[in-house]
């Protein structure tokens, strides 16, 4: 039993070349693109095709057949586009898939169930033969059903006779291959042709909807990861579940104009990211008593980004905000409609833009350093632009990237001392011993190649629990340790809350990379009454994501957006001293 | 009197904002939407409520209105109309006057013509009411 994604809700930023290739049959009726010269594209890749035909247009997945040829279909999980004439096209490929879309646009899921309605990793039996069973009509099949006890339901397809043809509950198993279902017996049946397998009644997939911002985001706790919504969906005869989750993602954008939004420049009142996840769930038997199953959960991998914008009818694009984010050599667009905005000296004014990466972001301003945003997350950044004088002002954003590591805590180890031991696994833990005074563990060490110089922004989960009764206090301290296990530097600490008893935080802290610098250390420290109460205190580490900028030369993210500051008093560019001549030139006033 | 030029923001479609300060002449109204009137009794205080001293038959309950600006640009480009026009279909519309400090205005739903190809020069106006009533009591 399996869901399998059949699509998802991806963008793709595409090349401005237009490559001429023709579409063949592949020889088995299905699409082959056909470039005649080295295409470079691999499994995974997307293009957009245009072409004079539906079934060839749009943007396609890319299913690498040859250097010169390709199949296509709809969406990763799809079926390959079939042939249906020659044809030329030319096409675009895309240089970035990505998840940013326009929230008052559709959000669009496709999910497949194998199971249900048509059951397709079982076999279908043929009848053999049936009897007469106290009333009811007993199959003795060609091979066994698998699953299907007492209570299970079966369906028939393929009958001659259409009222054969259903859904039907076994009111008795007598074996795999022999049951009796809840059909009034009747010696006239005939099964010739009919098929018998398994069916899953009552089979729904229910879909979690999650939104809010990324645990490694900066503003993480101002809008935490949460469940929205759970829905359910039965499949459609395709075995399809098709719908769109932008009116729940609607609910994490607020529709307003806070320009002293703590965030700032970081506008999170425009956006969210999110994900799903799915489990199917049919009716089982156990014989005897039919329950609800619940399959085990898949957390979908990919992570979208919903913001509050809306495309245009006819849109490229479609929902997606391609030409608002950046790749490479592809930059970013500012979020503005107009050629060249005016803002009036000493009027406030600011520029909006996406961010997809984590890193330091500097706004450039005719070339020069005019704004630096250390780590501003990804989202809509608003640049406030004031202090100008009147004149032409040219903006830039460029990002020194970070890149973001989970790590594995399991690599870490004790430093044996005179403190309570770590153990190490995929959550390090320790206990404080609960004697009278001031206790500390040892030093969790996790190896790390650091970047002298560089900025570095570590987010830890952290869990504590006071065993026996309140201690006085507890603390994690953080520390950057050298090759010898010394401590170089103490990059923060988190005080845990009093009086609580358990607990859970996250805990981010940033800083320069010193030299010598080569683990990441942890410390807990605690007081314990004297000479009472005593207790343990419980430390553990539940997670650690270390963002650390690469080193590569800042590079920009964003076209260069020109506006003209212009005087209060002078806010026309047709003067007034200006008449209009029937010629359609302007003639100045004497 | 001086023109007082009037600076607006606006949410475009994008998710970003955008700024103009329009300074046409511009008309300033009140907009009176509704009111209540209700008859007095005169027989509880006959015959003094309806004699020489007597001062109404009628009394108002309330009136309600809200301030309205009929915002006028100067000469504007054609991007710039385009770009403006945007105004009466965005969904928040505020008049600012500093960064701290600003009010969402709603635009009138008339239908409008942003520009014809007749044109030689661009200009546009729009009504903006201000989402607080004018103070007045209810009685």
């Amino acid at each position: 039993m399996a869901i399998t994604v059949i699509s998802r809700p991806v963008g793709h930023k595409l090349t401005t070349v237009d490559i001429s290739a023709q579409i063949i049959d592949s020889g088995t009726d299905t699409a082959l693109v056909y470039t005649t010269s080295a295409h470079g594209l691999v499994d995974g890749d997307y293009v957009y095709i245009e072409s004079n035909f539906d079934s060839y247009n749009g943007f396609k997945y890319v299913d690498s057949i040859a250097y010169d040829s390709f199949k296509i279909k709809e969406s990763e999980g799809g079926d390959y586009v079939p042939f249906k004439q020659t044809a030329a096209i030319t096409f675009r490929i895309s240089v970035l898939d990505h998840g940013w879309q326009c929230v008052h646009l559709p959000i669009v899921y496709e999910l497949q169930s194998n199971i249900f309605p048509s059951n397709n990793p079982n076999t279908p039996r043929t009848v053999t033969s049936f009897t007469n069973e106290n009333g009811y009509t007993n199959l003795n099949l060609s091979g066994g059903l698998l699953d299907t006890p007492t209570l299970s339901y079966i369906v028939i397809t393929g009958a001659a006779n259409d009222s054969l043809n259903g859904v039907f509950q076994i009111i008795n198993q007598v074996s795999v291959s022999d049951v009796t279902i809840d059909l009034a017996y009747d010696s006239g049946y005939s099964f010739i042709g009919a098929t018998v397998i398994k069916y899953y009644q009552g089979y729904f997939m229910s879909v979690k909807v999650y939104g809010g911002l990324e645990i490694d985001h900066p503003w993480y706790t101002e809008k935490p990861m949460e469940l929205l919504a759970t829905l359910k969906f039965t499949p459609d005869s395709f075995n399809n579940i098709k719908f769109s989750i932008s009116e729940i993602l609607k609910g994490q954008i607020t529709l307003r104009n806070n320009l002293t939004l703590d965030t700032l420049p970081n506008n999170i009142d425009f956006y969210t990211s999110f994900y799903i996840t799915y489990t199917e769930n049919y009716d089982t038997s156990d014989g005897t008593t039919i329950t609800l199953y619940t399959g085990s959960e898949t957390i979908d991998t990919f992570t979208g980004y919903a913001t509050n914008s809306i495309l245009p009818f006819k849109s490229e694009n479609i929902g997606h905000l391609s030409d608002y984010v950046n790749d490479g050599a592809y930059l970013a667009r500012w979020l503005t409609t107009q050629d060249r905005p005016v803002a009036i000296v000493d009027r406030f004014f600011d520029l909006s833009f996406i961010n997809i990466r984590s890193g330091d972001i500097t706004i450039k301003h005719n070339g020069v350093d005019y704004l630096t945003l250390v780590s501003p997350g990804k989202g809509i950044l608003r640049i406030p632009i004031t202090g100008f004088a009147v004149g032409e002002h040219c903006f830039v954003a460029f990002i020194d990237p970070y890149t973001i590591v989970t790590a594995n805590l399991n690599g870490g180890s004790n430093i044996a001392g005179a403190g309570s031991d770590w153990i190490v696994d995929s959550t390090p833990s320790t206990t404080l011993a609960n004697t009278a005074g001031a206790v500390s563990s040892d030093y969790y060490a996790l190896p790390y190649s650091f970047e002298v110089g560089n900025n570095y922004i570590l987010t830890f989960g952290l869990e504590y629990q006071f065993l026996y009764a309140e201690s006085l206090s507890g603390a994690f301290d953080f520390y950057i340790l050298n090759a010898s296990n010394v401590s170089i530097e103490l990059i923060g600490t988190y005080n845990i809350p009093s009086p609580v008893f358990y607990g859970t935080a996250t805990k981010v802290v940033s800083f320069i990379a010193p030299a010598g610098g080569v683990k990441i250390g942890v410390k807990g420290t605690g007081v314990n009454g004297s000479p009472g109460p005593l207790t343990g205190l419980f430390l553990g580490l539940t997670s650690l994501i270390i963002e650390g900028s690469t080193g590569v030369e800042p590079y920009a993210i964003t076209e260069s957006i020109c506006i003209d500051v212009i005087e209060e008093c002078s806010g026309t560019f047709v003067y007034d001293n200006l008449r209009l001549t029937e010629g359609g030139i302007f003639r100045e006033l004497e | 009197m001086n023109v007082e030029p009037i600076y607006i923001t606006w949410l475009n479609h994008l998710g970003g904002f955008e700024y103009f300060l329009f300074m046409g002449r511009k008309d300033y109204e009140t907009d009176i939407i509704e009111s209540g009137q209700t008859k007095v009794n005169i027989m509880a205080n006959w015959p003094n409520s309806y004699g020489q001293t007597a001062d109404t038959i009628e009394k108002q309950t309330y009136r309600r209105s809200k301030k309205s600006i009929v915002v006028k640009s100067q000469h504007l480009t054609l991007n710039q109309v385009e770009a403006l026009s945007a105004i009466r279909t965005s969904p928040l519309v505020q008049v600012v006057y500093s960064r701290t400090d600003r009010v969402t205005v709603l635009v009138d739903t008339d239908s409008f013509r942003r520009y014809s190809e007749d044109d030689k020069v661009f200009t546009m106006q729009f009504r903006i009411a201000f989402t607080d009533d004018v103070p007045s009591q209810r009685l």
